[in-house]
């Protein structure tokens, strides 16, 4: 390829130039050697061609079931020896194998298919599988290469970013957090938003039956499908109204053979970000000291430093004359003057993780079997004791064809999934508790340590459950296990048109978390030791032990019948699915574990009553049964492959509702149009190579805000503890059910969804485009309010109505060409889309609250003031609201609730409404009578914390053995109001106690500072309380625009980066491939907010866990979660395949094998070759029939097909062969040349190119040369003589100068349509 | 494209037209079959309603801000300047524990209910009493109400939004209840904490003597619409009660045990004389101590109403010349001997050690309560933690059946010597009043003059006095009031309190010989003798009005106290949101007279 083609290709998508690109065929094999040289190696030549006609270079030629290879030349061209019964296999990275049974011959061209995702593929959708090409929902797809090699701990972590549709809720960086929670398509708020009417949720299915994608091994994963518009979850009628994930795992293959994979990944994991902390003990104690005079005006100062007993303008003085620890006179008591980083003493610098995987696949007979098993081991980022986290899954798969009508298979996966964390001392809070021990104990004034080795009181709080006597001891531990079989059987008759499939699934998932917890030993005063939490009323010291499980089985059983009339395509599947799920929950907590029985005895003991020192706290058991049943079908047809139509419905059942509402029916249509199928298409390939439109609507039904039982009025028993009744001390009441309106059922999803898929570029360049609408109707909420007299809040019925808009865009580009002499492949993928919710219909707002739904309201808004920056001086002021209008505020706005008004330094909010006072008014949309404005004050809207776009893209490259895929993702304009309790407030607000960062050290206002972003410290009830974001009664936050920001980023998802050891080194060492790689994940990312607060925090986390702290802290959380950095992830990693070996090859190169084996084995090596042989005869029929296709003029729909699809199936023109030293067509060949008359009267646009060629082992080379000449004029003329104008001929010959070979194959004219 | 769904729908309707039943059930809890298959079931369902008495940590706390209390901190907002309707959600709420008793009555009448015949009746009957008890307090506070006889279900907005029903209708419902329980409510209790017949008796006395005497007093005649009464007159509601407290009576289980005190001080509640109380366990405790000894409550009796106890011998004391300056050391020389149970008289010994009234808090004038708190502190060591109370509490009362039967006879004009030697005084004689037992002839002046100025019955007056002396506190002042046509006397009664001998010096107030108080209007510059405490007065607050040859404590309310001069608080207003909001919906709901 010359360099102008060479930046013609990188410049595809703009110039959409037409150019001649050479189609050639298959060389027609000489029958006459066909079965003649069986047992004799011969030489087999060929070309080896892309899916755009071009030669490949760099292939690989193997056959099949040696170690015996060549690669093609940069013609393309290869050579190779074979026996004719032998099999070629023909690979290139990025291209999908093919094998080509040799089957007597001596020339064999081939041409590569891409790998990716092609119209011909198939694609796995509910209860079976499509051509892509006939799809006519919205559906994504991604394959294994998206779960191979990547050091992430499972498969949620690898979905972030990976499938355009999909919000994955990052909410920390803990491997061992399991349920991410993600949605499609849907509110990307699910997991924060409070009173959501109806919880979002995706039904997962893995091979069919609803699981965790998390607790299975992720390179078992063969695809990922996503459903999500009607059309294709319709047929999961009322569960797929969130739209379904279909994970399919890797099935055994076919090929008699064995296959043993290890891969292994070492990986290195350092946090994202770590805010940057200020450790300067003294200054630190000075700014606490000025903050508090700001906040008193000038009373005296009397904040304390959460130290023994310290005024921070006293510890501030000391810093001047001591250090660390010093003791004062009275009773020994240590005070302390340190400069610690305590996020230092948390974490060490990296967490470390391994992962191993091993598969072997192989078949035997009619079965085959694959067996995979991985081990993820991660050795946590805090210090000291920690946290590890180890996983284990086991998959086996066994598939046997029991009757040539009858295959039956049977798929079992086990997971074992073990966390082991410290507890920390306060609460038992897990992991959580060192991060939220900082809000009051993280000041860097403390020390760790006392002089004698002792904790501090902070050092023992802080790191009491990392380090020291109790980390050891005292830990919780979780255990999952996950336990899955699923048996099936597929019945099929009449040619495989009719199919029969049955599966029965089981599966168990039991959870177990046991934790102690116990107060730490510490020292406030020399030489006298203390403990902390030691109040035995509340549960600080005791044991807790909890179990979940989760049985779950499935039935399912369809049938499926698919044929082709003429140009009618049909396919009708029917079936049913029952399934039906048990869960229980237990717990068992007991309070008063003294700290000697906590470190010395085994706790179980304690928790079963062998200590008497506790008290039951809490116990309990509760356990939950739902069943589903429904009835499903789908009726698809096509005509001509042009139109296309789907029909589904399913009607389903489930126990959440009460009899006579649990059966809901959900239809859905969609329909396809390709047009660039139809006659009067002829847009050139090279512009637009397929163009599809697609609409669907239908219904799905949604259970998931019915919780089980809920339609029942129950009564729930409550145990009394106040009362005394008739002589009883403890007995219990029943709580008298809440209405309950029993008819409510399911509510229906209605989506709409139009879209259009297109092909450019010679299906380089692939586009698709979906807009969507999901209106959410019947949505479970409370009816109504009712009067008091009614008793009882309202039921829930069929009643809120919410609709979701949105737009998908995705774009795949892939091409190669030659890079420096070696192949060089090139793809681009992105996806872009849009989505927001409008709640339509709300009952229950009557008072317009805007922090309540209402109708018409948009999902994600952020409420808060606009302010006018910092109040520089005193007169700023006194005519804040104009010229001797002072600022006022009413009370909750106050920068603190001394009464004291807002002084410099401190925020300028803005009176928006002119009514003399920044105030919130009523929070309520209502209009107020006497004013005509709306009734919530100043506020305003300041954006929404839903992402505006989310985007992915990514990029492969691959050339001579080595390959490069870097994958981004991000999200753009998103606003993010953090909380008043945010570290970036300084200390998590809590100015006195927490950490500060040294980005608010250097940046808070002092009138040297005038542009300072933050304000000036004001230190007062323990809070910086001028920052203005305050909370008011109803828990309602106001976020003020000079603190709001965009975090919309772009982060560098995966970088994959490695070399693929040459087949010629590895098979001599009989390993089929191996790759060596650089994996790395989150390796960097930007967003706006970098330039308003540095980089202290992960901005992809930031807004998740309530707004509060630092990476989203849940403060209360018991599970270690939310609080966990996220990683950027180094991973170094090894892929080996061995095997590969046919079996009659490994036997006979095994020594001492019995000769019958041996023989049984050639047997069944014959057996294979005659059922190849008959394949290439069945497939050369097919060839021809395709050629009489192409002599019906009537029938141009292959002109309109890409030109890759043209060859493969229609335009194979035959090469015209001439007798040694001949220039005279033959009669044998007459044909060919009249086919090809036919073909150019058909396509009257189209031109030829004949080219002539000969072999060199005859005649000179001048009389070769002669020879092609006279070879094509005989043809062109030929040509002419039948009608075809010269201007459509054109000839070359090159004697042998090329393409020559020692076969006379070679004495041939190549006929080329040049179009 | 619709055709298309119709012909689908109508195809698998057909397939399936026998729809399974998938029905799951919750295995947690109690479907209403199975919470009333049996007695013991039934019982938990009855259970709940006892949180409408009250439990051990409130049975002490009544009467906070009534006309003989002085109470600061918590004046209720109700008796001030600026109260209206539309600030106003008083106790309209509560509809949830009426719904859930119509629950009650409704799964005992439905088919799942296990239980027949007397078991039957014995339960069905405690669920209409907890109705009419639920009506019948909230027919006190706003007269006529809506008439909710059943679980209201959200196909009968009419009825949801009914406007209010008159009392004397309301009435009648109650008293149908009432009835029908009293008839039928077989069942016991050991230690008188859960409902017997004798309780159905009691709410029924109750019930009837507060109409007949909030008719009577307040000239009530018809409903806030003008319908007049047609179901009862005041006299068959007098009689109604008097029967009601006869049948008590004569039942002869209840009697008044020897010592007052001790029904308060006891662990076990004191079953022979109280029909319902609290009682405590170990692990449950009151908090009295704190509620009446931490300086954050702070309420303690004014004089007026201490000054209503006799002397021992059965006279007035108001009669007693020169009892208006007399200080608190000699005030309680030979009074009823009630007196020293209620509050700190002089010589009363507080863990072990004489202790003379907290001044100004807990006790703003003087007049320090004891009535329900325990003489040591209560955990041993610290007086302000609460909870540690092991001191069970009445809820009713003997003396109240006495004391109502009484009233009802007297109002019927029917009072004998026999009835009330009986009743009042027998009430007098275990309080340890020696003389004047018979019954009463002459009206006590002091008490017209301040209390009851209608009153010209002599034994009615009587009545009143031994109301309010026997049960202060235990929750009935404000409806007594408010039935005698007296409701102004909560927003009026001046809080006064104890007289002292002197301001500017070390006063000895109990009389032991040692100075305890120093009454200033600022500190004095000397240091102050050990034992004295210096109490500022003439500021805001508390006052020392000069009272004769002493001063008398008197403390100013910082909110301005008020009686409509309408009388429209005797009701309560329904909150003006409610009444908007039915206006909003087309429907009405009448205000009380005077918002």
């Amino acid at each position: 390829m010359n360099q102008t083609k060479l930046i013609l290709r990188l410049g595809v998508a703009l110039l959409l130039l037409a150019g001649p690109l050479c189609v050639s065929a298959a060389a027609a094999p000489s029958r006459a050697d066909a079965d003649q040289n069986v047992g004799r190696t011969v030489t087999v030549r060929g070309v080896v061609y892309d899916d755009q006609g071009d030669p490949l270079p760099g292939a690989s030629v193997m056959v099949m079931g040696t170690t015996q290879g060549t690669v093609t030349d940069l013609e393309g061209r290869y050579s190779i020896s074979a026996r004719p019964d032998q099999t070629l296999v023909v690979s290139f990275i990025g291209m999908k194998d093919q094998e080509i049974p040799v089957n007597g011959r001596t020339s064999i061209n081939a041409a590569l298919e891409d790998a990716a995702t092609t119209l011909d593929d198939v694609v796995v959708v509910g209860y079976g599988a499509v051509k892509k090409a006939n799809l006519t929902g919205a559906v994504d797809v991604v394959g294994a290469e998206m779960f191979e090699n990547r050091p992430a701990s499972n498969v949620d972590q690898m979905l972030i970013g990976n499938l355009p549709s999909v919000n994955v809720a990052i909410t920390d960086g803990a491997p061992y957090r399991t349920s991410y929670g993600y949605n499609i398509r849907g509110d990307f708020h699910n997991i924060s938003e409070i009173n959501l009417p109806n919880d979002f949720n995706t039904l997962t299915l893995i091979d069919g039956v609803e699981g965790d994608p998390n607790l299975i091994n992720p390179n078992d994963i063969e695809s990922i499908t996503v459903l999500k518009d009607a059309a294709a979850t319709a047929i999961y009628g009322g569960r797929g109204a969130y739209g379904v994930i279909l994970i399919t795992t890797k099935s055994p293959q076919a090929k008699d053979e064995v296959r043993v994979n290890y891969s292994t990944n070492f990986n290195y994991l350092t946090p994202r970000a770590m805010p940057d902390l200020m450790t300067d003990g003294q200054l630190y104690a000075q700014i606490i000291a000025d903050g508090k005079v700001h906040y008193r005006k000038n009373e005296n100062n009397t904040a304390n430093i959460q130290i023994a007993s310290g005024h921070a303008q006293d510890v501030a003085d000391e810093y001047k004359t001591s250090a660390g620890v010093t003791t004062t006179t009275s009773a020994g008591q240590y005070r302390y003057h340190g400069h610690t980083n305590w996020l230092d003493e948390i974490f060490r610098s990296h967490a470390n993780s391994q992962v191993h995987n091993l598969s072997v696949n192989g078949s035997s007979g009619n079965t085959n079997y694959l067996i995979s098993g991985r081990l993820y081991d991660y050795d946590g980022i805090y210090k000291g004791a920690g946290d590890n986290y180890k996983t284990y899954n086991i998959r086996s798969k066994i598939s046997t064809q029991v009757l040539p009508w009858l295959r039956i298979s049977e798929n079992v996966d086990f997971t074992y999934d073990n966390v082991d964390m410290a507890v920390t001392t306060t609460q038992g809070r897990g992991l959580s508790a060192p991060l939220a021990t900082l809000y009051t104990y993280g000041a860097p004034t403390w020390e760790v340590y006392n002089p004698d080795g002792t904790f501090s009181k902070a050092g023992a709080i802080v790191l009491g459950g990392l380090i020291g006597e109790n980390a050891e001891r005292v830990r919780k531990n979780k255990i999952t296990k996950n336990f899955g079989t699923q048996t099936q059987a597929v019945a099929s008759f009449f040619d495989n048109t009719l199919r029969f499939t049955a599966d029965y699934s089981y599966r168990t998932r039991r959870n177990d978390v046991q934790q102690v917890f116990t107060s730490t030993i510490y020292s406030e005063n020399e030489g006298v030791t203390r403990h902390l939490d030691t109040d035995a009323n509340l549960y600080r010291q005791g044991a807790q032990y909890q179990f979940k499980t989760n049985e779950y089985q499935t039935v399912n059983a369809w049938g499926e019948y698919e044929n082709t009339f003429h140009k009618l395509w049909l396919k009708a599947m029917a079936g049913y699915n029952y399934d039906q799920r048990a869960y229980s929950e237990g717990e068992l907590r007991k309070r008063g574990l003294s700290y000697e029985n906590a470190i010395a005895r085994n706790p179980w003991a304690f928790l079963n009553g062998a200590n008497d020192d506790g008290l039951i706290d809490d116990n309990g058991y509760e356990e939950k049964y739902w069943r589903m049943g429904g009835f499903f079908g789908r009726i698809n047809l096509g005509w001509d492959e042009r139109y296309l139509l789907e029909l589904n419905a399913r009607y389903d059942g489930s126990s959440a509702f009460a009899p006579g509402h649990q059966w809901g029916f959900f239809p859905s249509a969609s329909a396809a149009w390709r047009i660039s199928q139809e006659p009067w298409w002829h847009v050139n390939p090279m512009i637009i190579s397929a163009l599809k439109f697609r609409a669907s609507y239908g219904w799905a039904g949604d259970t998931i805000a019915a919780s089980a039982y809920a339609f029942e009025e129950t009564f729930e028993t409550k145990r009394e503890d106040g009362h005394v009744w008739n002589g009883q001390t403890s007995t219990s009441y029943l709580v008298y059910p809440s209405e309950v309106l029993s008819s409510y059922t399911w509510s229906t999803v209605k989506k709409f969804d139009v879209g259009v898929d297109a092909s450019f570029l010679n299906n380089r360049l692939d586009i698709s485009y979906d807009y969507f609408i999901t209106r959410n109707v019947g949505m479970l909420t409370t009816v109504e309010s009712h009067s008091d007299v009614y008793g009882t809040t309202a039921g829930k019925g069929n009643v809120a109505d919410m609709s979701t808009y949105g737009w998908e865009a995705t774009i795949a580009y892939n091409d190669r060409f030659m890079l420096a002499g070696k192949p060089f492949h090139i793809g681009f993928h992105g996806a872009i889309g849009h989505n927001h919710t409008i709640v339509d219909q709300y009952y229950g707002n009557a008072g317009g609250d805007i922090y309540k739904y209402y109708p018409g309201m948009e999902m994600g808004l952020v409420w808060g003031f606009k302010s006018n920056g910092i109040f520089q001086n005193q007169n700023d002021i006194d005519n804040a609201f104009g010229t001797g209008k002072p600022y006022k505020a009413i009370s909750d706005l106050q920068q603190n609730n001394q009464g004291i008004n807002a002084q410099p330094g401190d925020i300028w909010l803005l009176d928006l409404d002119g009514n003399g006072q920044v105030d919130f008014g009523s929070q309520s949309l209502l209009i107020d009578e006497e004013t005509g404005l709306p009734k919530y004050g100043d506020l305003v809207v300041l954006g929404n914390k839903k992402p505006l776009l989310q985007f992915s893209f990514g990029f492969d490259f691959d050339w001579n053995n080595w390959f490069l895929s870097l994958g981004f993702q991000g999200r753009y304009k998103q606003t993010w109001a953090p909380g008043g309790k945010h570290m970036m407030w300084a200390a998590g607000n809590q100015v006195a106690y927490g950490p500060m960062t040294k980005f608010y050290a250097n940046n808070y206002w002092t009138p040297e500072r005038p542009d300072a972003f933050f304000p000036a410290p004001s230190v007062g009830n323990q809070l910086i309380a001028n920052h203005k974001n305050t909370w008011n009664q109803y828990g309602a936050q106001f976020p003020v625009d000079r603190y709001t920001f965009d975090i919309g980023y772009i982060n560098l998802q995966s970088l994959q980066f490695g070399y693929t050891i040459p087949k010629k080194i590895t098979q001599k060492i009989n390993i089929e491939s191996a790759k060596v790689f650089f994996s790395g994940e989150n390796l960097w990312n930007w967003s706006p907010l970098y330039k308003k607060i540095g980089r202290d925090f992960d901005v992809t986390t930031i807004n998740y866990g309530g707004d509060d702290y630092e990476w989203g802290i849940d403060w209360w959380g018991t599970d270690g979660g939310y609080q966990y950095p996220t990683f950027k992830t180094y991973s170094l990693g090894l892929n080996i395949t061995f095997g590969g070996r046919s079996k009659a090859k490994a036997a006979s190169a095994a020594a001492g094998i019995p000769a019958s084996a041996l023989a049984a084995a050639n047997a069944a090596a014959d057996a294979a070759n005659a059922a190849a042989a008959k394949a290439q005869a069945e497939a050369d029929a097919l060839r021809a029939e395709l050629a009489k296709v192409l002599k019906a003029k009537e029938d141009c729909e292959n002109a309109t097909k890409p030109m890759a699809v043209r060859r493969a199936e229609a335009l194979h023109l035959e090469d015209i062969y001439f007798e040694l030293n001949q220039s005279i067509i033959r009669d044998s060949e007459a044909y060919k040349v009249d086919n090809l008359v036919k073909a150019l009267k058909t396509y009257p646009e189209a031109k030829v190119s004949i080219t002539g060629y000969a072999d060199q082992a005859t005649g000179t080379d001048k009389r070769n040369y002669e020879l092609t000449k006279e070879r094509a004029e005989v043809v062109a003329e030929a040509l002419k003589a039948a009608g075809i104008g010269p201007a459509r001929i054109s000839t070359e010959f090159y004697g042998t100068e090329k393409d020559s070979s020692f076969t006379p194959e070679n004495n041939r004219l190549a006929v080329c349509i040049v179009k | 494209m619709k055709k298309i769904f119709q012909i689908c729908a109508i195809v698998w309707a057909a397939l399936f037209v026998v729809s399974c039943d998938l029905s799951e059930y919750n295995p947690n809890e109690y479907s209403p079959a199975l919470a009333f298959a049996n007695e013991s079931a039934i019982q938990l369902a009855i259970n709940n309603f006892y949180s409408n008495f009250p439990s051990v940590t409130g049975a002490y706390s009544k009467d906070g801000s009534m006309d003989y209390v002085c109470t600061p901190f918590s004046f209720s907002n109700r008796y001030c300047v600026d109260f209206s309707a539309a600030d106003s959600d008083l106790d309209w709420s509560g509809w949830d524990d009426l719904r859930d008793i119509n629950y009650f009555l409704e799964q005992m009448n439905s088919p799942a209910c296990g239980v027949e015949g007397d078991v039957w009746a014995n339960f069905y009957g405690q669920g209409r009493f907890f109705r009419a008890f639920w009506y019948y307090r909230k027919m006190r506070s706003y007269g006529d109400l809506p008439l909710v006889d059943h679980v209201i279900r959200s196909n009968e907005p009419d009825y949801e939004w009914q406007d209010r029903t008159s009392r004397d209708v309301i009435f009648k419902f109650i008293l149908d209840d009432l009835d029908y329980a009293i008839d039928n409510v077989t069942a016991t209790s050991v230690d008188n904490t859960t409902i017997t017949r004798d309780i159905c008796l009691f709410i029924k006395m109750q019930a009837c003597l507060y109409e007949a005497s909030f008719r009577k007093y307040n000239n009530i005649t018809a409903s806030a619409k003008g319908e007049p009464f047609t179901n009862y007159t005041v006299e068959e509601l007098y009689r109604l009660s008097a029967e009601a407290a006869e049948q008590i009576i004569n039942g002869g289980k209840y009697s008044l045990i020897s010592n007052f005190r001790d029904l308060f001080l006891s662990e076990t509640l004191q079953t022979k004389e109280v029909l319902l109380g609290a009682q405590t366990a170990p692990s449950i405790k009151g908090s009295q101590n704190n509620y009446y000894n931490a300086a954050s409550v702070n309420r303690s009796f004014v004089r007026t109403f201490i000054n209503t106890f006799l002397m021992k011998d059965g006279s007035l004391y108001t009669a007693k010349s020169g009892f208006e300056t007399e200080t608190f050391a000699t005030e309680f020389n030979n009074r009823d001997p009630r007196l020293a149970s209620i509050v700190r008289t002089p010589g009363y010994k507080f863990n072990n050690a004489t202790a003379v009234p907290v001044i100004p808090a807990p006790s703003p004038v003087g007049y320090h309560i004891i009535k329900f708190t325990i003489d040591e502190y209560a955990d041993g060591a610290d007086d302000s933690k609460g909870g540690n109370n092991p001191n069970s509490t009445p809820i009713y009362r003997y003396p109240e059946v006495l004391l109502s039967y009484a009233e009802a006879k007297a109002e019927l004009g029917e009072m004998t010597a026999d009835i009330w030697s009986k009743t009042v005084g027998a009430i007098r004689r275990r309080a340890g009043i020696t003389g004047n037992l018979d019954l009463p002839t002459t009206v006590d002046p002091y008490l017209k003059a301040n209390f009851y100025p209608d009153v010209d019955n002599p034994v009615i007056m009587e009545i009143r006095r031994e109301r309010g002396c026997e049960l202060c506190l235990e929750g009935m002042r404000e409806n007594d009031l408010l039935r005698w046509g007296c409701g102004s006397l909560l927003a009026t009664m001046p809080w006064t309190g104890i007289n002292i001998p002197a301001l500017n010096a070390p006063v000895d107030l109990d009389g032991d010989g040692n100075a305890d108080y120093y009454f200033a209007a600022s500190a004095p510059g000397d240091k102050l003798p050990d034992g004295v405490t210096f109490v500022q007065v003439n500021g805001t607050g508390l006052q020392a009005v000069p009272n004769g040859n002493v001063y008398q404590l008197r403390y100013d309310c910082n909110k301005q106290r008020n009686w409509d001069a309408n009388n429209r608080l005797i009701l309560s207003p329904i909150p003006q949101l409610l009444v908007d909001k039915y206006k909003d919906r087309g429907y009405t709901l009448t205000q009380n007279p005077g918002y």
